[in-house]
């Protein structure tokens, strides 16, 4: 496997999971199905809890009634899994690498996007992979079955990114079959205007999906990398612009540093975890973030 | 601009140089690639203009400082104009110079400073710059005041001519006008070669012609840009007071000081003359004008001497020469025709009685038959009874060599006499009436103002018969009309009226009326009253020692006491002695012949003279200047046209300002500064 190895699972166990938990998630490795608390109709019991105004009275127990004088409505173990898509923006700038940076952007964001598959299949969560561009468009359908991870390795293998970031129409038919207990993880460099930004976000909201957010970046990014003049090319267009790069190095990296606030608060506001690393990062610790700002 | 180094200039190539440079660095711009290409448009949109700008004052800056470096090396040389240019290295003068020196003589020139009159330091300043001229210079001097007093001045190389002339700077002209003399100058320069040069001698006080700040210099004909004018720094305030008058009041002197530029100050008046001597402070809060009194003895006969300013800045308007005639007796003559006059119930008995008992006046009665002209010369006042056509030849001769004559008609001569009498005086009597005639005073002459008429029973005073004196060309005097116009347009006043109660009219009692030198005064009754009658008398005594006191108050004859400089001091002398002798205070002798009986001089210098005719007559007379704001004024210029000199240090200053200045130091001080701009502006530094 490319993007993913022994040590992600190693990873996962060094997760501060409950040991239950975490026997769990090892029958699931081994086939098991994974059951999760809700208020579901499941006939194993999981809790009492105090009867609450808007909660359905079927569920009181008149048995604790009787004897406590007080209502309680009994709670079960529902056996639902979550329809996880996950996203990886597969734009030529996510192919960017600096000198200094060991993978580019879209490979250090597949191999955390990997990682986070394998947690949500232990999970027995229904995965599925859409990777796209302007160009190229890789889809891995949905399955809670664990051998989905080596679908989306040998999928993500084959991309090789170019095009725009994120375009429109094709994020509306990947985002179309989801319902509301998904969870669409997306992993980008957010390479669009703000504008640009909201009109996607708004498209997820109609559809009341949930989104969590791994911000890819490059540390040669956060400003000009030399002073002179120069010809900067955009990567996804080809489009140049001459600049003297000392006349707008002070202003680019105010901006850019605006830039990044402006996404950290869009997407925080709005209740979606959002994590920003970039590709020079440690994999272990980028990952162990993100897991912690995404899931536990 | 010249250049004494031009070979440089031909490095005036290089200035496009940081173009080139800037094209050939541009072929090596670095292709990079940068994912938030969206950020760099973003920026770059925001900052194209101000990036564009900054490009472009790079370029201009690294080109001026090519080009000021070029320049600095080519050595250009200017006329230092500027005062700022004195920073830089000077060089010697080039070329002929053409300088004309306007000498300023108007009075203000007086004003001292560092001790010195500025006229006198104009003179060492002009003295000193005509020393510091080459061979091959010239210069000319034209002096003014309110003229221009040697118009037809020339250029001279020989400096030696116009040099010592101290004299012929001090101050003469009551006036200032610049505008003629720098038209002269510009007309006399017009047609010169090499530089030219007009130098105002001069306060720069341009009052006395022309609102200050009013002169157009530009509009001037002849008017030539480049010729320097320059002027000397007089750090002078233009604070100045100065005596307006100097008049008689009672028992006192009241000296008027003028204050024209309205300054807060107190200034010192002291005040001299015969037997007097006293000093006084005059606090000023901003008011034009203001007088103080000085009480002087009334036994005195004569009161003159000099009222003064003591430490103003201007001295020449500081003193004032004055002569009043004195309170002393004056001697009245009643001349008259027949002896029955002199009885009691006649006028000339109760004038006569009236007389003796003041002690203002002494009074003597002779026939006019057995009186001679120099007799009645002899005194002040002649009043004249019942006078005949014949006798009235004698009676205009007194009164033409200006003195005072107070006619009386006689009732009992035929009318026809009497009437001939007042006309060959110009005087018309329209008809004799009979009745009761009430004497009051015309209101508005100075005698009738106040309350103590009033206390007097002005009804007793009455007369039967009466002329009626021609009123079509006789006035009544109203309180504007001043005695001087009155004296001066030579019309008859009305002084007093009598009224008939019942018809309730008005007619003149006594016409007051210039005539030829002296002043003649037509009675309209003969004065035939009671004496005896008291209600009567106080207001009778009112009646004559005011119209007396009023009639000397006028000027007429040697009566012109207080003269202006220029104006004429007559004396009229009928009788045998064919000069008189005029003093200045110096002791200086004028001695005046006569022309047909008149004598006539014009007064050299401001100042007190005394005259003395033979043995019977003497006085005195003061001069002085116009009391006239004009050069007393000392307001400036609201825009300098001039560049200042410093007195004390005039030669150089002058040669400095007229020699040219090398900027090499200053063009390669420029193009360091464009440089440091470029540097700086491309963050360079």
């Amino acid at each position: 496997m490319r993007f993913i190895d022994e040590s992600v699972l190693t990873k996962l166990k060094l997760l501060k999971l409950k040991s239950s938990e975490f026997s769990r998630l090892a029958k699931a490795a081994q086939g098991a199905h994974l059951a999760t608390i809700s208020g579901g109709r499941s006939q194993e019991f999981s809790e009492y809890k105090h009867y609450a105004q808007g909660d359905s009275t079927r569920h009181i127990d008149w048995k604790v009634y009787a004897r406590n004088d007080r209502f309680f409505i009994k709670r079960f173990l529902q056996e639902r899994a979550e329809r996880c898509l996950f996203v990886l923006d597969s734009s030529a700038s996510m192919l960017y690498k600096s000198r200094t940076a060991t993978f580019s952007k879209w490979e250090f964001a597949a191999r955390v996007l990997m990682g986070r598959t394998a947690y949500s299949l232990m999970k027995r969560d229904m995965c599925s992979l859409f990777s796209f561009s302007t160009t190229s468009s890789a889809v891995v359908p949905f399955s809670s079955d664990f051998s989905q991870i080596f679908k989306f390795d040998a999928v993500l293998g084959k991309v090789l990114p170019s095009g725009e970031t994120l375009p429109l129409k094709q994020y509306a038919n990947a985002i179309n079959s989801l319902g509301s207990n998904s969870v669409l993880y997306l992993f980008s460099d957010l390479m669009v205007g703000s504008d640009y930004l909201e009109r996607i976000m708004e498209l997820t909201f109609v559809k009341k999906i949930r989104m969590k957010v791994f911000h890819i970046l490059d540390s040669q990014e956060f400003g000009i990398p030399f002073i002179g003049d120069a010809v900067a090319v955009d990567v996804e267009t080809g489009k140049k612009l001459r600049v003297f790069t000392m006349d707008i190095k002070k202003e680019y990296e105010s901006e850019f540093k605006k830039w990044l606030a402006f996404c950290e608060n869009f997407f925080l506001q709005k209740g979606m975890p959002y994590f920003r690393a970039t590709n020079e990062n440690s994999f272990d610790a980028v990952f162990d973030g993100y897991m912690r700002a995404t899931e536990l | 601009m010249k250049f004494a180094n031009p070979f440089f200039l031909n490095f005036l190539w290089l200035l496009p140089l940081p173009l080139v440079i800037y094209f050939l660095f541009s072929r090596k711009a670095q292709l990079f690639r940068h994912p938030p290409f969206f950020i760099l448009e973003k920026v770059f949109a925001s900052r194209k203009r101000i990036v564009r700008l900054k490009k472009f004052l790079i370029f201009l800056f690294r080109i001026l400082s090519l080009l000021f470096l070029v320049m600095s090396f080519s050595s250009p040389v200017i006329k230092g104009r500027l005062p700022f240019f004195s920073l830089f290295e000077t060089t010697e003068h080039s070329g002929k110079l053409n300088v004309v020196f306007l000498v300023d003589r108007s009075y203000s020139m007086e004003r001292a400073l560092y001790g010195k009159a500025l006229s006198k330091i104009s003179s060492e300043m002009a003295d000193a710059i005509l020393s510091s001229l080459g061979e091959e210079d010239s210069a000319a001097m034209i002096f003014f005041g309110d003229k221009i007093e040697n118009p037809s001045a020339g250029f001279t190389s020989d400096f030696s001519l116009l040099k010592g002339k101290e004299k012929l700077f001090i101050p003469r002209y009551q006036g200032t006008n610049f505008k003629e003399p720098l038209a002269r100058a510009y007309k006399m320069l017009s047609g010169k070669k090499g530089r030219k040069v007009i130098f105002l001698m001069s306060d720069m006080a341009p009052a006395g012609f022309d609102p200050a700040g009013k002169l157009d210099v530009f509009s001037l004909p002849n008017y030539d840009s480049k010729v320097y004018i320059f002027a000397p720094d007089f750090e002078l305030s233009d604070e100045n007071y100065y005596i307006k008058e100097v008049r008689r009041s009672g028992k006192g002197l009241i000296v008027e000081v003028a204050n024209p530029s309205r300054y807060k100050g107190k200034i010192r008046i002291k005040i001299s003359g015969k037997n007097f001597y006293s000093e006084k402070d005059l606090i000023f809060d901003g008011e034009n004008a203001r007088s103080v009194n000085f009480p002087v003895s009334n036994e005195t006969s004569e009161i003159c001497g000099k009222a003064e300013i003591i430490s103003d800045s201007l001295a020449v308007d500081n003193d004032y020469y004055f002569s009043f005639a004195g309170a002393g007796r004056r001697k009245v003559l009643i001349a008259y025709s027949k002896p029955e006059y002199m009885r009691v119930g006649f006028g000339g008995y109760f004038l006569s009685r009236f007389f003796s008992e003041s002690d203002r006046y002494s009074c003597s009665a002779r026939n006019i038959e057995s009186l001679s002209v120099e007799e009645m010369n002899l005194h002040d006042i002649v009043f004249a009874l019942g006078v005949s056509e014949i006798q009235s030849a004698k009676i205009k001769r007194f009164v033409s060599s200006g003195n005072i004559l107070w006619l009386l008609p006689d009732f009992s001569a035929p009318r026809k006499e009497v009437k001939r009498v007042y006309e060959s005086f110009k005087v018309e009597i329209k008809d004799f009436l009979s009745g009761s005639f009430v004497l009051s005073p015309p209101s508005g002459l100075p005698f009738s103002k106040g309350s103590e008429i009033l206390d007097f029973e002005i009804d007793k005073v009455e007369t039967k018969n009466l002329a009626v004196l021609s009123d079509r060309s006789a006035t009544t005097a109203s309180a504007d009309r001043s005695a001087t116009t009155a004296s001066a347009d030579r019309s008859p006043v009305s002084l007093w009226t009598f009224t008939d109660k019942r018809r309730k009219t008005d007619y003149p009692a006594v016409i007051y009326k210039p005539y030829k030198n002296g002043i003649a005064v037509f009675s309209s009754c003969p004065m035939d009253i009671d004496v005896w009658n008291i209600g009567v008398k106080p207001f009778f005594s009112f009646f004559i020692t005011k119209t007396l006191d009023f009639l000397v108050s006028q000027r007429f004859g040697t009566g012109s006491r207080m003269l202006n400089l220029g104006e004429q001091f007559k004396f009229y002398r009928i009788t045998a002695g064919k000069r008189i002798d005029i003093f200045d205070e110096k002791g200086n002798k004028f001695l005046v012949s006569s022309e047909s009986g008149k004598f006539s001089f014009f007064p050299p210098t401001r100042g007190l003279y005394f005259w003395k005719a033979g043995n019977s007559k003497s006085g005195y007379f003061a001069v002085n200047r116009v009391a006239d704001p004009k050069e007393s004024r000392l307001s400036k210029f609201k825009r300098k046209f001039w560049q200042g000199i410093d007195p004390l240090n005039a030669a150089e200053e002058f040669k400095s300002k007229t020699s040219d200045v090398r900027l090499t130091s200053f063009f390669l001080l420029l193009a360091a500064v464009c440089f440091i701009f470029s540097a700086a502006l491309a963050d360079a530094l």
